[in-house]
């Protein structure tokens, strides 16, 4: 440690379903520190702690030196797919409350007579109507009653138990006028109830969507908020006084405040990650057109990066009852990286299906039992146990040396389960296992591509996550894809995103006109609102994770069609 | 912008030094280097790879030997097929100009072999389309034989009884040519935003008034547009910039489908597909018949009836023969057909027959023409689902849709845990509203909401859900946005799924007023008014539907009429038929399906027997102070609507 490292370290830890990831930056050493351990699911701040007071050990700096810590966590994604958020209730427009329910109708899986619905985070008793009624012009057809209002916070409150409340009422996007009203008065009548506003959280067109995005960051709020009180404290206590930022699921860096309000907006935050740090490494070497290649212990993902940037769409689908199906969880209007995320890691576990075919993921072992090489319990042959035996992983440097590889096992698991249905070598039924994922991921990527209307011969691929240097040289060849970058320290490359991400946030409006009838004006002025609102973009006041101010800031604004 | 650029290579202290590694190749069993604790910045660069000279590949020489694929091979050469079938299908969807294509959903994509038969299917396709399209290229194949065709020739047609059983589906297939050689097909089916005609409706008495139809023909010759044929088109329907953008759409999902499977046969080192598509096809026959086995040989016979067409109400029979790995099912005693749009000709028949025998059967298979071998369909010509030149047939769903409720019911004495009860939201409701925008523009909207699924012995139906038809709804927001109406309500339908052990799914209530300033027309495809969705094992039927005007006026049922300022139309989906007795019915279920205000009060103890208490909270969810917040009876008080009780038919 030298004088030249006070206030210049910065750390990025990237919290996953399987390891927690870090990587400690030192601007005055200019020096990079990286580690790796697994996940505490039940508390994930301590998996935080430990892994940052480790690495300030071997960085060799002291906690006082830390500048600013920047994270993203899947702990959103968890509460979702888990179900273990606040009770929500909703007040909605009359005729509307089942909107939640109802959703777009389709069956997400043509074959499956007997699919479970989507999950619905705001059961039907807890879903209130009230009178008030906006056209899609704006014009209010029928006044909010706000008696009604206050009369169905106190029967949530009182008589269902919610902890949050979501209001979302038809045409709110147009005119919020009756949303504002209605926080007034829940402000007013259950004011320790924190509550969430569809016209703030998402203001876009469609209702079914909206709601739902309303009810989802309600329903992750008082739990989310707690998370990041108790990490602040425990960083305190580590003697860690920098700022803590999070990084939002479109790719931006946002404050606590940010965070505290609108949760939501970090339900992608780790796969972000990656991506930025791919826009990293494409600036870095010169490869602006990349295809970011992130395989991990239970999926990969693959993102398009065009001119040094990852693209964003405005749709996600989170809390799926059938993880990689689309359609069969909750869709949520919120701006993320645009990136495919397919069922293969190297937790996918291969098997033979009915027509004795060799099938791999999307079902992964995990961490929790894991691999058959990690001798935590684990009897299915998985991606990881296929790499073992073809000598695309060391057994005895796995982790850093950390863990030890059972390749023994794990011959005899892939001989006996596999290979000898297959009439097969166990040599050639790990390749195969390897060949059949690294397929998948092509598949996935082509389709993804090609609904951008891209080739992927034309693109660079880098590859990083734990799995994803072993699967690339493959995966490119089956794309057709030249070149191939894998940077060092790919395993932990994502927590480096973290790090190299700039403090940005989304927002996104609609605004419905006929396209041979646009009144430029009325779209320009959407673009204003930014720039008074201080309280929107706190960040600012933060300066940026590196510690020096922002003294210039840039808008960019896009439009789109939907 | 310092903070936007992030952390630059200088300031980082990366060497960004490169490894030129030409060919790491992963069956040398190379060891790649593991992520590391402790990188510092001296070490610290990048490995760049060149991972493909494109062509070659040692792993792939396997697959040069035809006629014996392994099980790792078949699996990487089937979904390399699906993938080429996605592709296609998203070049369309990227490509078209209508909304019918792009919001719902309506087209698919097909990849044939050399014979037309069908090795792929695009993922979430509409699968009548699907099992259609190789049956409409054998007809081209009639007309057209196999050396007339060259590259770049695209046929088209949109014949009821060749193709898809109603005109606005267009269908458009091209050669694909590998080395000179005919290798396979590529087609594609979408529907047309507008085929001329009589828009959607149900009441027409012969095809002609129901838009124009195109015969087998040339679209393109070796590439070039037929003029002649195109004029045609662009002269007969009322949006040709959509109508021809989507036909443009589908000869590029065609093209891209075609160069796909060249890129394959090139990387598979295949001449052409034959030994592939014998394989693939025996392991969907295959699949097929293993499931077939399960069922109990026999005849399975059921029938069912729908409203049809004022007196002439529809019955169809229907003869489930199991025989070893062979299904039949024969239609034999059905409705003739009549002078009214509800004909289903042949192939939607055996679409909306072979689709719920898989669904039922085979659901995990990857799907090609090798699954529905041994599946036969038979109908007698004449009748409602095999109906003779030219009876009408654009609202040929109000009947192929009740196929797979008769089926299922038949199958249920042999395999009652297979099979759904019959859904209220076969065959699909539809309001077609049309007219003039209030700005003078002239719009039609259809709305888009289906009833409940039937319930089976695994579980309750799917609520507001259609099932066999999966075309979904959409946002009322968008709705109102372009059209002068306001719909006041979408919600649950109470009480209106099947009572029973496994409940049905319920329908919904819509009510919409029409805020133009004139006269909108409104065209209704609704059945099920008089013939609820049954029930299964000695569950209930569902609730039937109903249309009625705010004067109490009911409207035709298949009609063109009319919808007048200020006017409101109130339109209650039918729900799905329940399974088993609802007096065995888990009384927590009960209880919950009263706190959600599913079902009421009154139903919960005269059908389900429920006798709780009446004073205990449990069983009178509805009468809470939630619901009763402020209720004083004249149409404010919290969640009034919900309370509005529906008539059970």
């Amino acid at each position: 440690m030298n004088e030249h490292t006070r206030g210049r370290v910065r750390i990025g830890v990237d919290v996953g379903g399987t390891f927690t990831d870090f990587v400690l930056v030192d601007d005055g050493a200019g020096r990079i520190t990286t580690g790796k351990r697994l996940t505490t699911p039940s508390d994930p701040s301590e998996a935080i702690v430990a892994g940052i007071a480790q690495l300030l050990s071997d960085a060799d700096v002291v906690a006082a030196d830390v500048h600013s810590v920047v994270h993203g966590t899947t702990l959103v994604t968890n509460t979702v797919i888990q179900r273990s958020g606040a009770r929500v209730g909703l007040i909605t427009t009359r005729g509307f409350r089942d909107s939640l329910e109802m959703g777009k109708e389709i069956r997400y899986d043509l074959y499956d007579l007997f699919l479970e619905p989507p999950p619905t985070l705001v059961p039907r008793h807890c879903r209130v109507e009230v009178s008030e009624r906006i056209a899609a012009d704006g014009a209010v057809l029928l006044a909010l009653d706000g008696t009604q209002v206050e009369q169905a916070a106190r029967a949530l409150v009182d008589e269902r138990g919610v902890e949050a409340i979501a209001v979302s009422f038809i045409h709110s996007y147009r005119n919020p006028a009756h949303e504002q009203q209605a926080a007034d008065i829940l402000r007013a009548t259950v004011p320790r109830i924190p509550f969430t506003l569809s016209s703030e959280v998402a203001p876009e067109i469609r209702e079914f969507e909206r709601t739902s995005t309303a009810c989802a960051n309600a329903y992750v709020q008082p739990m989310m908020q707690g998370y990041l009180s108790t990490l602040e404290a425990s960083l305190r206590e580590l003697g860690v006084h920098g700022t803590l930022f999070v990084m939002l699921s479109g790719g931006g860096i946002a404050t606590l405040e940010q965070a505290r309000r609108f949760p939501i907006q970090l339900i992608e935050s780790g796969p972000a990650a990656g991506a930025m740090a791919a826009c990293h490494f494409a600036r870095l070497t010169g490869s602006p057109d990349l295809i970011s290649f992130d395989m991990g212990g239970t999926t990969a993902k693959m993102c398009l990066i065009e001119g040094g940037r990852a693209q964003r769409t405005h749709e996600f689908e989170a809390g799926r009852v059938r993880r990689f199906k689309k359609g069969s969880g909750i869709p949520l209007k919120v701006s993320v990286v645009d990136m495919i995320e397919i069922g293969a890691g190297g937790g996918s576990i291969a098997a033979l299906d009915s027509m004795g075919l060799l099938k791999v993921g999307p079902r992964s072992a995990g961490s929790e039992p894991g691999p058959v090489a990690y001798q935590r319990g684990g009897q299915s042959p998985t991606v990881t146990d296929a790499d073992l035996l073809l000598g695309c992983l060391d057994p005895n440097y796995f982790l850093g040396g950390e863990m030890n590889l059972a390749t023994q096992s794990v011959s005899e698991v892939v001989g006996r389960q596999l290979a000898v249905p297959m009439g097969m070598s166990t040599l050639e039924a790990a390749q195969g296992i390897h060949s059949v994922v690294n397929e998948n991921m092509a598949a996935a990527t082509r389709r993804y591509l090609a609904e951008k209307g891209k080739d992927p011969r034309r693109y660079t691929m880098i590859a990083f996550g734990g799995a994803g240097p072993v699967h690339a040289y493959g995966l490119a060849k089956l794309l057709k894809i030249r070149r191939l970058i894998v940077p060092f320290g790919a395993g932990v490359t994502s927590a480096l995103g973290f790090l190299v991400a700039p403090p940005a946030v989304d927002q996104v409006r609609s605004l419905v006109m006929r396209l041979d009838g646009i009144d430029w004006d009325t779209v320009n002025q959407r673009f204003v609102i930014g720039d008074h609102a201080e309280s929107q973009w706190p960040v600012r006041r933060h300066g940026g994770t590196s510690g020096e101010p922002i003294d210039r800031s840039r808008r960019e604004a896009g439009r789109d069609c939907v | 912008m310092r903070v936007t650029n992030g952390f630059r290579g200088r300031q980082m202290g990366y060497s960004s030094v490169k490894y030129p590694c030409s060919d790491i190749n992963l069956t040398k069993r190379s060891v790649l280097p593991a992520p590391r604790a402790d990188l510092s910045a001296a070490d610290a660069g990048m490995l760049i790879a060149t991972p493909c000279e494109c062509g070659s590949g040692k792993e792939q020489q396997q697959m040069s030997s035809a006629s014996n694929f392994d099980p790792v091979t078949l699996e990487i050469l089937w979904s390399r097929l699906i993938s080429i079938a996605d592709e296609s299908a998203a070049a369309l969807l990227r490509t078209s100009f209508s909304t019918i294509v792009r919001e719902s959903n309506d087209f698919a994509t097909v990849l044939m072999d050399a014979n037309g038969d069908s090795l792929a299917e695009n993922t979430g396709g509409i699968a009548s389309f699907n099992g259609i399209l190789p049956r409409t290229v054998k007809h081209f194949l009639a007309r057209f034989p196999k050396p007339t065709w060259k590259a770049g020739d695209c046929v088209i047609t949109n014949d009821p009884w060749l193709a898809t059983g109603h005109l606005p589906d267009i269908t458009m297939v091209m050669p694909i040519f590998h080395d000179a050689q005919l290798v396979g097909f590529s087609g594609s089916i979408a529907h047309s935003p507008d085929i001329g005609g009589s828009l959607w409706s149900a009441d027409c008495g012969e095809l002609f008034e129901e838009g124009l139809r195109i015969p087998p023909m040339k679209y393109m010759r070796e590439g070039v547009m037929n003029e002649d044929l195109h004029e045609m088109i662009v002269g007969n329907v009322r949006v040709p910039d959509q109508v021809i953008g989507d036909l443009h759409a589908q000869v590029t999902a065609n093209r891209v489908c075609a160069r796909r499977l060249r890129e394959f046969l090139d990387d598979a080192q295949m001449v052409d597909l034959s030994a592939l598509s014998a394989t693939l096809l025996q392991r969907g026959d295959q699949a097929m018949r293993l499931a077939i086995e399960a069922v109990p040989d026999g005849v399975y016979q059921a029938a069912s009836d729908a409203d049809g067409f004022d007196e002439q109400t529809t019955h169809i029979e229907c003869a489930v023969t199991i025989k070893g790995s062979e299904v039949c099912i024969d239609y034999a005693g059905t409705s003739a057909q009549i002078a009214r749009g509800l004909n289903c000709v042949m192939n939607y028949t055996h679409a909306y027959s072979a689709y719920p025998l898989k669904c039922a059967l085979d659901p995990d298979t990857p799907r090609n023409e090798g699954s529905y071998r041994p599946i036969t369909v038979l109908a007698p010509e004449g009748c409602i689902l095999n109906p003779r030149f030219p009876a009408p047939c654009n609202a040929r769903q109000l009947t192929g849709h009740l196929l797979a409720g008769v089926i299922y019911k038949a199958l249920a004495q042999a395999v009652p845990d297979k099979v759904l009860a019959d859904c209220g939201g076969a065959p699909t409701m539809r309001a077609v509203f049309s007219g003039d925008d209030g700005r003078g523009r002239r719009f039609s909207q259809i709305l888009f909401a289906s009833g409940g699924m039937g319930a089976s012995t695994q579980g309750d139906g799917l609520a507001t859900t259609a099932f066999p038809t999966n075309s979904g709804a959409g946002s009322i927001e968008a709705f109102e946005s372009i059209a002068p109406l306001v719909v006041w309500e979408k919600s649950l339908r109470r009480d209106s799924g099947g009572a029973g052990q496994h409940r049905g799914g319920l329908g919904q209530e819509c009510e919409i007023e029409s805020r133009s300033s004139a006269s909108l027309q409104l065209s209704l495809l609704s059945d099920r008014w008089l013939h609820p969705a049954q029930g299964m094992l000695g569950g209930h039927a569902g609730a039937c539907t109903q249309i009625r005007f705010d004067d109490g006026r009911t409207p035709h049922p298949k009609s063109r009429t009319h919808i007048e300022p200020g006017q409101r139309l109130r339109l209650s989906y039918a729900g799905g038929g329940g399974v088993g007795d609802p007096l065995t019915r888990s009384r927590a279920a009960v209880r919950a399906d009263l706190l959600d205000e599913y079902i009421t009060v009154e139903q919960a103890r005269a059908i389900y027997g429920l006798n709780d208490d009446s004073s205990d909270d449990s069983i009178d969810g509805s009468r809470d102070g939630l619901s009763n917040g402020s209720g004083n009876g004249s149409g404010n008080g919290l969640n009034d609507s919900a309370n509005d009780s529906v008539d059970e038919a």
